[in-house]
């Protein structure tokens, strides 16, 4: 075969073999939404909360999503609809969701395919198995450690929550660390409803949040919307947060019989996610989109050489050269190709951060804690705020009482 | 001599070699070895070479089980894991009690480890230690 | 020339692409799996080989004490979670180590010591309120006063340390530890502890 056909051969086997095998995700197995929640119903203890289907309809989006994405996002659909979960009061059903979740991301992922593929080049970042950033995660033992106490396992809440907590301390680099107050605070609640009062006053004096030993009734407020993640820098390669359009922080006000109270503000989410710091990952995008670059570079350049290599070479046809107007020929056809190999390098080169988030989240947890001694006649606490009022009917959590309530957004 | 009976004697003798060297080979294809009472078996062959089992001693606990000490130590180049658990027998080779569960011990280039374990009952008085590489 | 530009073009391809192998692609079929070996798939939580063992440990522990050899008759004890705490970050059924250790110390005991059913207490004093109302007859075995008290309780406690490691490894010591209390001195007859440390490091996409 002459050098002319080898180099047209080349030209067209190779560029399809490079685009057939360069694939923009790994695939992933079936999601197990539906697994899990049917799991909790099946093991609720009758009478607890009244579930009326297997499978509830409000959580029919999440399943379907789930059959779509699959495991690859399994931890961010339990995270999701554990939240809806718990707005209907079916915690058993977040308990399962947020306990999957818990094992999912506590899980090493050492020698997984998915998230070495997330590593290279052609790969984007989304196509690992979703586990969430530090606030993400911390919110899994949030949420775990709620649905823990109003299963009456106080023993397991108290992990829950020193858990997420621990999970806040992830980046090396965070200046931050640890300063997930709200989780140490509720640790020490679940200490404090055990019966555990000298380790729970060490939490809440950590916490920097602290109750009388004789409160027993805990109101949790979560308003306004979750911390936006989104893909900053030339090429999306940085992972940045920032607060939603619309933020509410609103005052608001307590009262159960004649007694008013004003809850504080013991979380927002937007500070813990934008004082995450840097990630390891980030050294790794911003490599791919410095390789996108410099192949994008040199198919540019390899294309003006090409051009220039084929200009020389018809001026050396004219002039009757052919010898050297061949070779020059050849010179432009190996540039040409070059440059049409680098160029589809950089397009398929996705240095892109990942932006899933868990969108339900709140931003502000506003909590207060005050002592009831007879709930027969007040069983209900009023909630009044600048854009909501509610009637609260709080839980028993052990010897005390929980009462959660998520503002609409 | 006479011819018939030097015939016969080497009929005999080829008779008696060819038995002698069908039970060595036959000794030599044989790959199981019995387990013993008081023993130490490894999971792996090669955990042999690994490993030396010392100061094997069966005493008895402050209430009257048997109690079995050894020091297992890694005599080779590189860090061994390794798992080990206890089954106890009588002296029938009657297991008397459920298994141990399994230990395990890292063991350094060099390093020691006291393996020091108790039966749950009197009837237990012989036991077999198995050995697993992780 | 040629032999070169192939060369090159075939090594800068390979460089760029991905795999896209799909782990475990046709599923894996269902199995049974020894608990007593170490899940390769795993965090640096407890498993199932922990409990064993540590169960395990805690029997052998038990019935070779003295304190319960030289009592006059054999003592009754309270195994249950109620006792036990978890103060750690590791997340486990507290019931599943708590009945695993009664029901190998109820077999490896053979009636030396006898375990207390206060998990069931509620079922037992309705039966004996029915046998007692002659709605059902005494039952073949005798009548007592009352139900059993308990001589020793187990009380105890899941304890975790975890470190981040600069180079990316994450690591969790844990801590269980077991008691036996007398419930009528108040005082611990014996202890004992189970420990482990677990590293790993998680691909460098979750860090």
């Amino acid at each position: 075969m002459n050098y002319a056909k080898q180099v047209t051969t080349v030209a067209v086997i190779l560029p399809v073999l490079l685009l057939s095998a360069c694939s923009s995700t790994t695939k992933t197995q079936p999601g197990v939404l539906s697994n899990l929640i049917l799991e909790a119903n099946n093991s609720h203890v009758a009478g607890q909360t009244d579930t009326k289907e297997p499978l509830p309809e409000y959580l029919s989006p999440y399943l379907v999503e789930n059959q779509k994405s699959g495991l690859r996002d399994q931890v961010l659909m339990n995270m999701k609809a554990g939240i809806a979960s718990l707005q209907q009061g079916d915690y058993h059903i977040t308990r399962r969701l947020m306990e999957d979740a818990y094992t999912r991301i506590e899980t090493l992922y050492a020698n997984n395919d998915a998230a070495k593929a997330a590593r290279t080049n052609y790969v984007e970042e989304a196509n690992k198995d979703f586990k969430g950033e530090p606030y993400e995660r911390a919110m899994v033992g949030y949420y775990l450690g709620l649905a823990d106490m109003l299963s009456g396992d106080l023993q397991s809440a108290k992990t829950s929550f020193g858990w997420g907590e621990y999970q806040d301390t992830m980046s090396a680099s965070e200046n931050f660390q640890s300063d997930m107050s709200s989780l140490i605070f509720l640790r020490g609640w679940a200490k404090h409803c055990a019966g555990e009062q000298e380790s729970a006053r060490a939490d809440f004096t950590a916490s920097g949040v602290n109750i009388d030993a004789s409160d027993n009734v805990l109101v949790l407020i979560e308003s306004g919307n979750a911390p936006v993640k989104y893909a900053a820098g030339e090429h999306g390669e940085k992972l940045k947060f920032k607060a939603a359009d619309e933020v509410q922080n609103e005052t608001w006000e307590l009262v159960y019989g004649n007694t008013s109270f004003e809850p504080i503000q013991i979380e927002d989410l937007v500070f813990q996610a934008s004082t995450r710091g840097g990630r390891p990952i980030d050294a790794i995008l911003a490599g791919k989109a410095k390789f996108k670059d410099t192949t994008k570079s040199v198919a540019n350049g390899a294309l003006v050489g090409a051009l220039a290599a084929s200009t020389y070479s018809q001026s050396q046809a004219y002039s009757g050269d052919y010898n050297s107007s061949y070779n020059a020929s050849m010179v432009g056809a190996a540039l040409g190709l070059v440059s049409l190999f680098a160029n589809v390098m950089s397009e398929n080169t996705v240095p892109k951060a990942d932006t899933r988030q868990w969108g339900n989240l709140p931003r502000f947890i506003h909590g207060k804690t005050f002592q009831v001694n007879d709930w027969q006649n007040a069983n209900q606490i009023t909630l009044l705020g600048n854009s909501t009022n509610a009637e609260l009917y709080p839980m028993p959590t052990g010897k005390c009482y929980l009462a959660w309530h998520r503002v609409d957004s | 001599m006479s011819s018939t009976d030097s015939k016969k004697l080497l009929k005999n003798s080829c008779k008696l070699l060819f038995l002698c060297l069908f039970l060595t080979i036959k000794q030599g294809c044989s790959t199981s070895i019995p387990m013993s009472l008081n023993s130490v078996q490894y999971q792996i062959s090669g955990l042999s070479d690994l490993l030396i089992i010392d100061n094997v001693s069966l005493g008895k606990s402050a209430v009257g089980h048997a109690q079995l000490n050894m020091i297992i130590r890694n005599i080779s180049e590189k860090p061994v894991t390794v798992e080990v658990n206890t089954n106890w027998y009588n002296k029938d080779f009657v297991a008397t009690e459920a298994p141990s569960g399994w230990q395990r011990i890292n063991l350094s280039h060099q390093q020691s480890y006291v393996l020091n374990t108790s039966a749950t009952q009197l009837s237990s008085t012989h036991y077999v230690v198995n050995i697993r590489e992780i | 020339m040629d032999k070169f530009l192939f060369t090159f073009i075939c090594m800068v391809t390979l460089l760029g692409c991905a795999s896209t192998k799909t782990p475990n692609a046709s599923g894996i079929e269902t199995k049974y799996v020894d608990p007593t070996l170490e899940s390769r798939s795993s965090g640096v939580g407890l498993e199932s080989n922990d409990v064993i063992n540590m169960t395990d440990s805690m029997v052998r522990s038990i019935l070779n004490d003295p304190i319960f050899v030289n009592l006059k008759s054999p003592p009754r004890i309270l195994v249950d979670e109620t006792g036990f705490t978890l103060d750690g970050n590791t997340r486990i059924n507290r019931k599943l180590i708590t009945t695993k250790l009664r029901n190998g110390l109820s077999r490896a005991a053979m009636g030396r010591m006898v375990f207390v059913a206060r998990y069931a207490q509620q079922a037992i004093m309705a039966e004996r309120d029915i046998k007692r109302t002659g709605m059902v007859d005494r039952g073949t075995i005798r009548q007592t006063e009352a139900t059993a008290g308990v001589d020793f309780k187990l009380v105890g406690s899941i304890l975790t340390t975890d470190e981040r490691h600069s180079n990316g490894l994450t690591s969790r010591y844990h801590f269980i530890n077991f008691e036996l209390i007398d419930m009528e001195l108040g005082v611990t007859v014996w202890a004992d502890a189970y420990e482990l440390k677990k590293t790993g490091a998680d691909d460098v996409v979750y860090r």
